[in-house]
């Protein structure tokens, strides 16, 4: 007897779809698995057999031949448990339905017959309902991601005696949808808010530029003074997630297995905050199948990088080119993926080993020449991706006990999206969105600047030591604040004001 | 070179024989020449000297490697200036253990106006800030000032001066060839142009910890007096204020801030008995070298208070807000009621101007012209 069974791999963020044929003929009872299968998919063998005999099937003693069709692509996991149970059990003649080339069957087993959740469900169904597949079975513990996807019935189950019942129509179980518009109608309610912060003002200005305009972003402060207070809120400021990026965000985790259980889409955008000892391949993903890392899992949201001194080279050097191409491409023996990394990039760092460098009231213990040090790990081609500097002064106690309450996120975000409206217009026909994007080649396009703004950039270059790459960087962080205010025009102050976001730059650091 | 100055390399150059022994063997023996040439009986029957630096004297290696340094020292345009020669700082005659011999880079003129100013490696703001302005000013009143070249208050003491051409002469723990910190070469260099960088010690020597203090009595025997902008509780400035009065000469201190750790050896010395100094005046008080016309011209130079007149009405609440202290940009926007994005503007274009200067961490105060 032979049977045809549909079920879903992996590749990237990408599923695709895999056929289970099963074979079973006469001969010495064995069960022969081929199709490039990994290590779970192999021990599947060992699975499927007490589930079905649990499951009150009985696992046929012949020779069994299995096949994972297309066959020379290596497959990893454990989703393809459930379909190669139907696969056995429709082959041994258990299953009575004409229409099984319609489904998708995606879960893993476990050793009773109960069908367990699995990584990456949002992806799969996708694809199964790009390949216009009219049903997938899912795990019941999957089935808000699963159904989020429209045009495809999502069916949940909790036992594979379950499925075969559905199959035999001796079991009716209703379709599971997710009501998608309503997530969204909920504007964004961050746990966290800008109005928790007291005080700051110059930092909070400074990062709502950086979400106006999409500019990255570093702190540098005395420990304790709030950068990660102020980083953690960035992201109640920025645009809601649409819904195409939701779905990539969340099919980004899906895979990872983070998306949180009882939230069918990410409707937040993600803030990720690797800790300094993260190695380099964890920052940009890899291992054997190569799994997104911390900088395509933080894709349209908030790269953090806290004490970014403290990372290691390799770590800074290979978040450089994902940077640029907001995308990040791992290649391995087996594959070569390529996974999306469009982040904003924040960094906190103090100015020196012990932190008290610009600290009025405690001493620094470090000698000079360690402060040097410390900060020269900074330079060079990272801060090259980095366009605002601001520094963090800790705040006095008279500042928090003040009763006077910050401006709200909500309203920041008010401001931030009439910015990003005016860059959507302007850019309409040059495939960028926001104005860290612009290349040389756009800034004399779209960035004019006028008489005083061309003056007292001349000026400062003379009198202030920048570095020439600051030349860029600061017409683009000019133009976002031109743009804040609807100039049209880059005038005096809105220059003026992004000089000042290039402290680093300047030469008081380097005496 | 003269045949005396290079007998002199030659006993410079022994290991081991300090400069009090040095002087007295000179004393004993009228020239090095004779030194160089004495047997050990010689050296013997005068009495001080051990064993040990008989041996050292009398030893072929430092006569042999001598054509070697004085080859180099005439490559590097390295000079020298002894005892006897008319251009030695008279001040630095004066103390109790001079040293016979000087090498500089640069030129020495004999100064009459001198002044030293020194203070922490690891300075603040304020008296880096300080340190600069009264360089500035005694610069401009015709003194040569004098420092160590170490990082912080020294550089920024030298700095001052190099930057409008006054004297300036920096005294080294090393050779004068030596950079030492490494990223003072290019200040050295136009130290040489407007001074001198001065040292007792060989060409080609490391600075070693135990140099520093025998630098510092050159610091303080070169100068009328020495001013100590900020020390620490253990600093090594307190060390040549201590120099300084025992070679007699003044010792001034800038007060400081009384919870800062880098004003705690300053305040001491005032509580000690230094002349505390909070401006120019009180340097030239205690020197008696100024009358008050002279007072008036140099009040004239430094009141550069003409580019604040143009000022736009922020911009003026700013200044105001800036005169009695340095400020972190989001104080100075509450104070002054001006909303924080055009604080940030409106700081670049005064520090364009030359009002105000932005210190390490979104810092702000007033340009040293417009105080004192």
């Amino acid at each position: 007897m032979l049977s045809q069974i549909q079920c879903c791999g992996l590749e990237g963020i990408d599923g695709y779809i895999v056929t289970i044929e099963v074979d079973i003929s006469n001969g010495l009872p064995a069960f022969e698995l081929v199709g490039l299968g990994g290590t779970a998919v192999k021990e599947a063998r060992d699975r499927v057999r007490p589930a079905i005999n649990n499951s009150g099937f009985k696992f046929p003693s012949n020779r069994i031949t299995l096949n994972l069709a297309p066959a020379d692509v290596k497959k990893e996991g454990t989703g393809f448990d459930l379909g190669i149970a139907i696969g056995i059990l429709s082959a041994s003649d258990y299953i009575q339905n004409n229409h099984l080339k319609d489904y998708v069957f995606i879960g893993e087993l476990g050793l009773d017959g109960e069908v367990r959740p699995v990584n990456g469900i949002l992806p799969m169904v996708i694809t199964a309902q790009k390949e216009k597949f009219k049903t997938v079975i899912v795990p019941y513990e999957n089935r808000d991601e699963a159904g989020i996807v429209k045009g495809i019935k999502v069916i949940p189950v909790n036992k594979l005696s379950d499925v075969v019942r559905l199959l035999n129509g001796g079991l009716n179980i209703t379709e599971h949808a997710v009501d998608t518009d309503n997530l969204f109608l909920n504007d964004g309610d961050y746990p966290v808010d800008f109005a928790d912060v007291r005080g700051q003002e110059g930092v909070k200005r400074a990062l709502e530029i950086s979400a106006s305009g999409g500019h990255n972003i570093l702190l540098l402060g005395t420990p304790g003074s709030g950068k990660t207070m102020l980083a953690k809120r960035l992201p109640s400021i920025l645009p809601p997630l649409t819904f195409e990026e939701a779905i990539e965000v969340t099919k980004i985790h899906s895979i990872v297995g983070l998306v949180p259980e009882g939230t069918p889409i990410i409707i937040e955008r993600p803030f990720r905050s690797p800790h300094h000892t993260t190695s380099a391949v964890s920052l940009a993903g890899g291992g054997k199948v190569p799994k997104p890392g911390e900088i395509s899992l933080a894709h349209f949201g908030v790269l953090f990088l806290d004490e970014l001194p403290e990372f290691s080279r390799d770590a800074f050097e290979i978040l450089r080119q994902p940077l640029e191409d907001r995308k990040v491409t791992i290649a391995r023996v087996n594959s070569t993926l390529t996974y999306p990394s469009n982040v904003m990039l924040v960094c906190a760092a103090n100015p020196c080993k012990c932190g008290n460098f610009l600290d009025k009231e405690k001493e620094c213990t470090c000698s000079a020449g360690d402060v040097k040090k410390y900060l020269g790990k900074l330079s060079g081609p990272l801060l090259d991706r980095i366009d605002l500097h601001v520094e963090v002064a800790s705040v006095k106690f008279t500042d928090l006990d003040s009763h006077e309450k910050g401006e709200s996120s909500k309203d920041i975000r008010q401001r931030v999206l009439n910015t990003r409206k005016i860059q959507l217009e302007r850019y309409k026909q040059e495939k960028i969105y926001v104005n860290s994007e612009l290349h040389q080649s756009h800034l004399e396009k779209f960035c004019r600047l006028d008489k005083g703004g061309r003056e007292v950039l001349r000026n400062a270059f003379e009198k202030l030591g920048l570095s020439a790459r600051a030349h860029s960087r600061i017409i683009k962080v000019a133009r976002t604040i031109a743009d804040m205010e609807e100039s049209e025009d880059i005038k005096m102050q809105h220059v003026a004001e992004a000089i000042g976001y290039r402290s680093l730059d300047r030469r008081f650091w380097h005496t | 070179m003269t045949e005396h100055h290079k007998y002199l390399v030659w006993l410079n150059s022994i290991a081991g024989l300090g400069v009090k022994k040095s002087n007295k063997l000179l004393e004993t023996f009228k020239t090095a020449k004779s030194i160089f040439f004495a047997d050990e009986v010689a050296l013997a029957q005068t009495g001080f000297l051990t064993n040990h630096d008989i041996l050292n004297i009398t030893q072929k290696k430092h006569k042999e490697s001598l054509e070697d340094l004085l080859e180099y020292i005439y490559k590097q345009d390295i000079k020298t200036l002894s005892l006897e020669d008319d251009n030695y700082p008279k001040l630095l005659k004066n103390i109790y253990d001079p040293p016979f011999l000087l090498y500089y880079k640069g030129e020495i003129k004999n100064e009459e106006k001198t002044l030293s100013i020194i203070g922490s490696r690891k300075a603040t703001s304020y008296g880096l800030k300080m340190a600069g302005i009264i360089a500035q000013s005694l610069g401009k009143l015709g003194f040569t000032v004098v420092s160590g070249m170490a990082k912080g208050i020294d550089s920024m003491a030298h700095l001052a001066c190099v930057e409008q051409k006054t004297t300036t002469w920096a005294v080294l723990g090393c050779g004068v060839d030596v950079v030492y910190p490494a990223e003072n070469r290019r200040l050295m260099g136009k130290i040489v142009e407007n001074g001198a960088v001065i040292s007792e010690f060989a060409p080609r020597t490391k600075p070693l910890p135990y140099h520093f203090p025998m630098r510092n009595r050159i610091i303080s025997g070169l100068s009328l007096g020495v001013i100590v902008i900020e020390a620490g509780e253990k600093s090594g400035s307190l060390i040549t204020a201590n120099l300084a009065l025992e070679q007699g000469r003044e010792v001034f201190a800038l007060p400081g801030n009384v919870m800062s750790t880098r004003s705690i050896g300053t305040n001491k010395l005032i509580k000690d008995g230094a002349k505390m100094i909070t401006g120019i005046d009180d340097i030239l008080d205690e020197l008696y070298l100024f009358d008050d016309k002279n007072k008036k011209e140099h009040y004239k130079n430094l009141k550069i208070l003409e580019s604040c007149k143009n000022l736009g009405k922020e911009e003026r609440l700013i200044v105001d807000a800036l005169e009695t202290e340095e400020l972190h940009v989001d104080r100075i926007a509450r104070k002054t009621g001006i909303r924080i994005s055009d604080v940030n503007a409106f700081m670049i274009v005064l520090e364009l101007n030359g009002i105000v200067e932005q210190l390490p961490g979104k810092i702000y105060c007033l340009t040293k012209n417009l105080l004192l």
